[in-house]
């Protein structure tokens, strides 16, 4: 399985917490949506029909992300425009927002779809989007890099395995984490898949090292990429591909 | 977070078997006892013979909660039950009771609803006179409710006595759930496809009352697909919200925070836990803390800091604006191993300064810092500096020094000119300063080339804070402006010199031209020994070797100044051994 990797980064990032409107705060890495809709900004999908969450939100594609700098959380104050008095500019409010300071992170994408693999391997490397990247709000531009196309096995071997992204609870084997020292874990709710009418069908626990350090687990299903890395993507693979 | 409050609400139900009823209805009040005990004001109404029958007063007692079956309801609306927060007739009365009856009566198949609706309605002057007239002699600090309580049959109900009541709130919370709520989705806690609503109210810092609030299309009927939650998940979390408010709540230093605990991996045994979801376990646990780092005297950190980490803890910071909730800081996911840490850089810096008053270090010496710019503000401004330092320790994260001097001379200036605390702040900031060197939040370079000197104990003692001969002249100055300032308090009851010092505002090329300064006072004061000489001498080398430049904020330079000035007695020590 070829997987596609590539760097994304910028200098601040949102990605709202979704039970959080008057205090948002911000997940520590994109969900899956979050991703998908990077990738289609920079294959060009369009907005209006979200085409962007069928493509590369459904079962084709598999998407895993790598934390490369420590998560730093921030809070700052921004001004929105206040709605209650209708949609004209009569007054703002403040609103505290938490925002990941100097974000990076790296992008695990692979697609059955060898075309579209293709497509977006060649705009990575040419540093080319249709739309312009952002990291959860427009205002936060993104920047990216191409860093590799890697041969990707998938392993069932249920044995310890030191993992370099995030590691939803589903796939984590009873008991199968080891806390080591100087490590951190942190465990958060995040959606899954949605579906192109913006709903949420699946939501899971992740736990990931918030300084991007690899985390010790047992899990069912995990990639050895072909430069020495163990990813677990966001959603199990689907069977009949079994090992490949 | 709310994942974790829901496994809390979901644990106490199961295993305290609180039914849906017990979880709807809130407390009124907080019962503390400062405040006066609340009155609750009944509108007694004679069902057998259709009559209002007067107002009543009576003290609130949280055992009767069962009976007053209040909830509390949205700010422009009737409560889902008619008992509401007295603030003044024509709002409680009017728009929150028989509002009540005019929106829900409806729901009574008995009758029993309209018919109370009817009586209140017809004689509201009367009731409005008399809710007037009863409470004229209360103080105005006293809380009061407003609710009814029936006759019938010669016997007076409360609203919780009569069964069609509970059933209307179980009735009216659910209405409210269903409203624009969708069939078979997956809800975002439990993940099962359910019934799920888009307006939860739980917290509020979810709300969906402005538009832009509605991801993805602004549209209300399509709230839900933003948060999904389905009836008993907002069952559990409202049970595990009200058990983390009652029991876990505790005090930072005028902040207010929510001690929420979670297991990392589900299914794991830990003690501590079954613990801390015990009230009664807890409250002996609270009165039991030892050691505390907060102003919080139940404060339990230290406990859970003997704990595996197979447990962490969420600390929520949550400020109360009316009706709105806002969160100032949530640090997630701290492991008891941190927690632990935390309170071993305490007992460091707390052996390192022995002559402390045996407190010992406790945010309370930060907080000083980093309440209000100035003493004129009406209300905290610099929280969110102290939240950010909060954050850094429970997670970590670096602190700039020179942002930590800033807001330090700030208060330390200010108590040096009005001549008050000023030891006492100064000595404040260095046990902080030492915390966060100890937890390696504040880290300074090795000292290069240091020469070998009688006060080499002392200039390491405070953890490499003075790596460079620039620092070590300047802390070494203080120490020497201090003896001179003893010398004239000593022989004048005053020290002028302190207007050499300009308001602790002092630059490099200020602390070159103090040197001489300092001296030739002494000598007048005929106090320049060999002791002092021996200082004034280390000063002279340091600055020498320092050369002109010294590229170190100005706020830095005084810092290490006061601090010298504190510890002038311990150079002393060195240089007057045996005497």
């Amino acid at each position: 399985m070829k997987v596609l990797v590539f760097d994304i980064w910028g200098d601040y990032a949102h990605f709202r917490k979704f039970y959080t409107t008057t205090s948002p705060l911000t997940f520590s890495f994109p969900p899956p949506p979050t991703i998908a809709g990077v990738l289609g900004a920079i294959y060009g999908t369009t907005k209006e029909t979200n085409q962007y969450l069928k493509i590369f939100g459904g079962d084709e594609c598999r998407i895993a992300v790598r934390i490369i700098k420590p998560i730093k959380k921030v809070r700052l104050g921004l001004n929105l425009v206040d709605t209650k008095l209708g949609w004209t500019l009569k007054r703002r409010t403040q609103i505290r927002t938490e925002f990941v300071k100097a974000p990076h992170y790296r992008i695990y994408f692979s697609h059955q779809d060898q075309q579209i693999l293709k497509d977006i391997t060649a705009s990575i490397k040419e540093h080319k989007t249709v739309y312009t990247l952002s990291l959860g709000l427009s205002e936060l531009l993104a920047n990216f890099k191409f860093v590799g196309e890697f041969n990707g096995v998938i392993k069932n071997d249920n044995g310890w395995v030191d993992i370099f992204t995030p590691i939803t609870e589903e796939n984590l084997i009873p008991k199968g984490i080891e806390v080591e020292t100087g490590k951190k874990y942190i465990k958060e709710k995040i959606p899954i898949k949605m579906t192109p009418e913006r709903v949420v069908e699946k939501y899971d626990e992740v736990i990931f090292e918030p300084g991007g350090q690899t985390i010790k687990a047992r899990v069912k299903s995990y990639c050895h990429l072909d430069n020495g890395e163990n990813i677990a993507f966001f959603w199990d693979l689907l069977p009949s591909r079994g090992t490949s | 977070m709310l994942t974790a409050i829901r496994e809390i609400g979901r644990r106490l139900r199961g295993t305290n078997s609180i039914d849906e009823l017990s979880t709807l209805i809130q407390e009124p009040f907080q019962i503390t006892p400062k405040k006066p005990t609340p009155v609750v004001i009944f509108i007694t109404v004679n069902l057998d013979r259709d009559k209002y029958d007067g107002v009543q007063l009576e003290e609130y007692e949280s055992t009767k909660v069962d009976r007053y079956l209040f909830r509390k309801g949205p700010s422009n609306g009737p409560n889902p039950m008619p008992v509401a927060h007295f603030t003044d007739v024509e709002k409680t009365f009017t728009k929150k009771i028989l509002a009540w009856f005019k929106e829900y009566q409806k729901l009574d198949e008995t009758g029993m609803a309209a018919r109370l609706g009817d009586v209140l309605q017809k004689n509201q002057q009367k009731i409005t006179q008399d809710i007037n007239d009863k409470i004229k002699d209360i103080d105005k600090e006293t809380k009061k409710l407003l609710t009814v309580k029936v006759k019938k049959k010669n016997r007076c109900n409360y609203l919780g006595d009569l069964a069609i009541f509970p059933q209307l709130l179980r009735q009216i919370v659910n209405a409210q759930v269903a409203k624009g709520s969708a069939l078979n989705q997956v809800c975002s806690i439990c993940g099962q496809k359910k019934q799920v609503t888009g307006d939860p109210r739980i917290y509020r810092f979810y709300t969906i009352d402005k538009p832009g609030f509605i991801a993805g299309g602004f549209n209300e009927a399509n709230a839900w697909k933003n948060f999904p939650l389905c009836y008993e998940c907002k069952l559990d979390i409202e049970e595990g919200r009200r058990f983390v408010e009652e029991n876990l709540r505790f005090n930072f230093y005028s902040l207010e925070y929510y001690l929420i605990p979670r297991l990392l991996v589900s299914g794991v045994q830990s003690e501590l836990m079954e613990i801390l979801l015990d009230s009664q376990k807890l409250i002996s646990l609270k009165s039991g803390a030892k050691k505390k780092i907060t102003s919080d005297n139940y404060e339990i950190l230290e406990t859970i800091s003997r704990e595996k980490d197979v447990l962490t803890v969420n600390l929520l910071f949550l400020k109360k604006e009316q009706s709105a909730e806002r969160i100032l800081l949530l640090i997630e996911d701290i492991f008891p191993s941190r927690i632990k840490e935390i309170f071993d850089a305490k007992d460091r810096v707390d052996a390192l300064f022995q002559e402390d008053d045996g407190a010992g270090f406790n945010f309370g010496k930060v907080r000083t810092f980093f309440a209000k710019s100035s003493e004129g503000k009406k209300n905290n401004d610099l929280d969110k500096y102290f939240l950010e330092i909060i954050d850094a320790t429970f997670l970590g994260k670096k602190i700039d020094f020179t942002f930590l001097t800033k807001f330090y001379l700030a208060v330390i200036r200010k108590e040096f000119i009005e001549d008050r605390y000023f030891k006492a702040r100064v000595n404040d900031a260095l046990m902080g300063v030492m915390f966060f060197k100890e937890l390696g939040l504040l880290t300074f370079q090795e000292a290069k080339s240091m020469n070998e000197s009688i006060f080499s104990n002392v200039l390491t003692k405070y953890g490499g804070m003075l790596n460079s001969p620039a620092k070590q002249g300047v802390f070494l100055l203080g120490a020497l402006t201090q003896l001179l300032l003893n010398k004239q308090y000593a022989e004048r009851g005053a020290a002028p010199f302190r207007k050499h010092l300009k308001g602790l505002k002092m630059d490099g090329r200020d602390f070159r031209a103090l040197l001489p300064k300092v001296r030739n006072k002494l000598e007048e004061y005929g106090s320049f020994d060999k002791g002092k000489a021996q200082i004034a001498e280390e000063v002279s080398r340091a600055f020498l070797k320092a050369g002109e430049n010294w590229k170190i904020a100005a706020d830095e330079l005084n810092f290490y100044f006061v601090c010298g000035m504190n510890l002038a007695e311990e150079i002393a020590g060195i240089v007057y051994q045996g005497k």
